[in-house]
Order: C-alpha cells, then structure tokens, then sequence
C-alpha cells in the first residue's frame, strides 16, 4: 500500500515535470495555471454579498473611459498582430495610451516615465528585430496557428474574467488601514522635498530603487556578453 | 529610410536628419532640467537619463552609427553604467561608516540645505544623478551594442546580400 503509493506519486510527479519543462509556454503555464487556480477558489469560495460594487460614472470621466476603452482595443490588436514589427508598435501604441491614462488620473510622474520607457522599449524591439533575419522573422509570422484555437480562447478568457474580478474586488473594497503615503507626504518637506515621489524613489525608499538599478546594471552586462562578446558597449 | 540600400547602415533623409541635429542639444537641456529639479517638480533622475538617451538615440537613427559615435561621451555610456552604480552604492553605504543607518540623508531633517537656484545639494540628489548616469548608460549602450551587432553582421554577409534562409540559419550557417 505504502510501496504503492509512493510510486504512484513518483509518476506523478515525473509526468507534471514532463509537462512542465517542455517548452516556454508550459513553463510559463506551470507558474499561471496554480495561480489561476487559487484565486479563482478564492473567488468561488469567499462570501461575495455586495462585495462588489458599482461606482458611478462622472462627465468628467469620459476622457480617462476613452483611453481605457483605447488600450483595450489596442491590447486586443495584439492578439491578432502576426508580424513583428507591427506587433512591437501595437504593444506601444498600448503603452502609450496607458501613459495618458496615468496622466487623465493625476500621476504625472508615473506618466512622464510611461511615455519615456514605451519608447526606449520600442525603439530597443525594433532594433533586436533588424539582428534577426527578415526570412527568419516572416516565416515564424507565417507560422499556423494549430487546432487548439478554441482551447486557447477558453483560457485567456477565462484567465481575464478572474483578473477583471480581482482587480473590480481589490477597487470596491479599498483596504481599510491607514498606508504609509500619507507619512510620506507628511516627511516630505523634511526629507528637503517638494515632489513627494522623487523624494521616495530616492530617499525613503532608496533601497529598493538601489536593487533596482543593479538589475539594469546586470542586465547591461547580459547585453554585453551577448552582442559584444563581453566587452561593455 | 530612402540610403538604406546605398549605404547599408540606415541613415535618413534630410528631414529627420534636420529634426535630429536641431533637437539634439535642446533634449539634453530638458534631461539637465528634469534633474536638477527632481526634488522639486514632476521628474527624477530615470526621467532624465531616458531623455538623454532618446536624445543620443535619434542622432543613431538619423546620422547611423558611424556619425553618432563621434558624439562626445557616447563611447563611455557602458562605463557610465556602472559609475552610476558605484554612486548609489556609496551614498546608500557611507552612511553606515559613518554610524548611521542606511540611505541616511545628509544634511539632516530640519538642517540647512545649500541651494543652487532649484538644486538642492543633499545626498539623495547625489544619488539621483547615480540613477540617471545608470539609465543613460543602459539606453545608450544596449542601442550601441545592437548597433554594432547590426554592423557586423553586415559586414559578414555584405549590405546588398540577401537574408539567409531559414534552414542555414537551422543548420547554424550563420553564426
């Protein structure tokens, strides 16, 4: 019984692993399906009475519901994009729209920083794309699609029904305890700031900015090791 | 993209070529300005190292790489990387030579702060211009080291020759 079961989880195991590690996809599939799966029980599973509400919607939110509207039907573009080059400015053109929607709700910095990075972003995709060969680039464009369309559909709508839910929840039900924004702008001006967000990204949370420029720095020496044989570019 | 059969490196027209050298000098103002007033208004030190950059960047697109490496500086950007590193790290660790914890700003709460018109000369500034001598070296070197790839490769295969096909490139011919 024992002997049979621990073999039993063996196979198990080894086919999951199989699965697993065959392609990107799966790799990939592996880490979302488990994900998927929790929160959608957390969903199901949670009472849901008036959880979820509806606000309602102002004149002078039109603006921020035609660039939503916006990224949305360039996000759906981008399902359909087979070549590489149109497809790198779809995923932009989404980028930059959501810039705007940073801006129509008041985060200028976050916006300043969205249409600077869409941009490096592009230009850097077009720019691997040239490394490419055009005959390389044309023929995975031309690939076919495979049979399993339907299956695909089924999971990406699934996968954003629960994604809309989390985030409708998450809107709904602001949490109720105090965050540490507001202590921020409180020691902003003690910090010698006036723009609270720089005084954050540089001061109160320097450390994380810190980690995070060290993984643009080790992302230059990926570059580096590369294309340039390891010299710095 | 008219040159890009003559000269293979895909230089532009005059139009953008116009718009590219009148910009070039305004754009890195506006980086200086979005820095030094970090503290003070909308920007920071990324903001203005990716202008900068994008500033560098149009000189590759319109004058190609041969013109825009004659640029001043733009053969350092992959240094510039990691002094932009060196910086943060030190003013995220000085402080704890100095018995205090890290990221501790200098001068102090409350202490006076010496001005230079919007500047203001305090650690995290310092540390501002680390992160934006990081993401201009990211930008500009990543672009120069496709650039140079781009280069090479057609140096390998010749401008006018025609992309391998699929299957040489499956049988690794091409590397």
């Amino acid at each position: 019984m024992y002997k049979g079961g621990i073999q039993g989880l063996n196979r198990l195991s080894d086919y999951v692993h199989r699965g697993e590690v065959r392609d990107l996809r799966s790799r990939v599939a592996a880490i979302l399906v488990p994900a998927g799966l929790l929160v959608g029980a957390g969903i199901l599973l949670t009472p849901t009475v008036e959880a979820y509400r509806v606000g309602e919607i102002k004149t002078r939110d039109l603006p921020l519901l035609l660039a939503l509207v916006a990224v949305a039907v360039a996000a759906v573009t981008a399902t359909f994009t087979r070549r590489h080059v149109s497809l790198a400015l779809v995923l932009s053109s989404a980028g930059f729209v959501l810039a705007l929607v940073y801006a129509f709700f008041g985060a200028p910095d976050v916006a300043l920083v969205a249409v600077l990075v869409e941009t490096v972003v592009t230009l850097l995709l077009l720019g691997t794309s040239k490394l490419i060969p055009y005959k390389v680039l044309r023929s995975q464009a031309d690939l076919p699609l495979g049979g399993k369309r339907w299956r695909r559909i089924f999971f990406s709508s699934v996968a954003g029904a629960f994604a809309f839910a989390v985030v409708w929840g998450a809107l709904s039900q602001p949490a109720a305890e105090t965050t540490v924004a507001e202590e921020h702008i409180r020691l902003a001006p003690e910090a010698h700031a006036k723009d609270v967000v720089t005084a954050i990204l540089a001061d109160f949370r320097g450390l994380d900015t810190l980690g995070e420029i060290t993984v643009v720095a080790l992302v230059v020496l990926g570059i580096a090791t590369l294309l340039n044989r390891g010299r710095l570019p | 993209m008219r040159n890009t059969k003559k000269t293979g490196t895909g230089v532009m027209g005059i139009l953008p070529r116009t718009v590219a050298k009148l910009l070039f000098l305004p754009a890195l103002v506006a980086a200086v300005a979005i820095l030094v007033k970090g503290y003070a208004q909308t920007g920071d030190g990324f903001s203005a190292g990716v202008v900068a950059s994008l500033a560098v960047v149009l000189q590759y697109l319109a004058f190609g790489r041969q013109e825009a490496e004659k640029l001043p500086l733009v053969g350092l950007a992959g240094k510039g990387v990691f002094v932009g590193l060196l910086i943060g790290l030190l003013v995220a660790a000085l402080p704890v030579a100095l018995g205090d914890p890290v990221f501790n700003h200098y001068p102090g709460p409350g202490a006076h702060v010496v001005y230079l018109g919007t500047l203001e000369l305090i650690t995290p500034v310092l540390f501002d211009v680390g992160v934006f001598l990081l993401v201009f070296g990211f930008a500009v070197g990543s672009v120069r080291a496709i650039a140079h790839a781009i280069a090479r490769e057609e140096e390998y295969r010749g401008p006018d020759a025609d992309d391998l096909g699929v299957e040489d490139v499956a049988k690794g011919g091409r590397r």
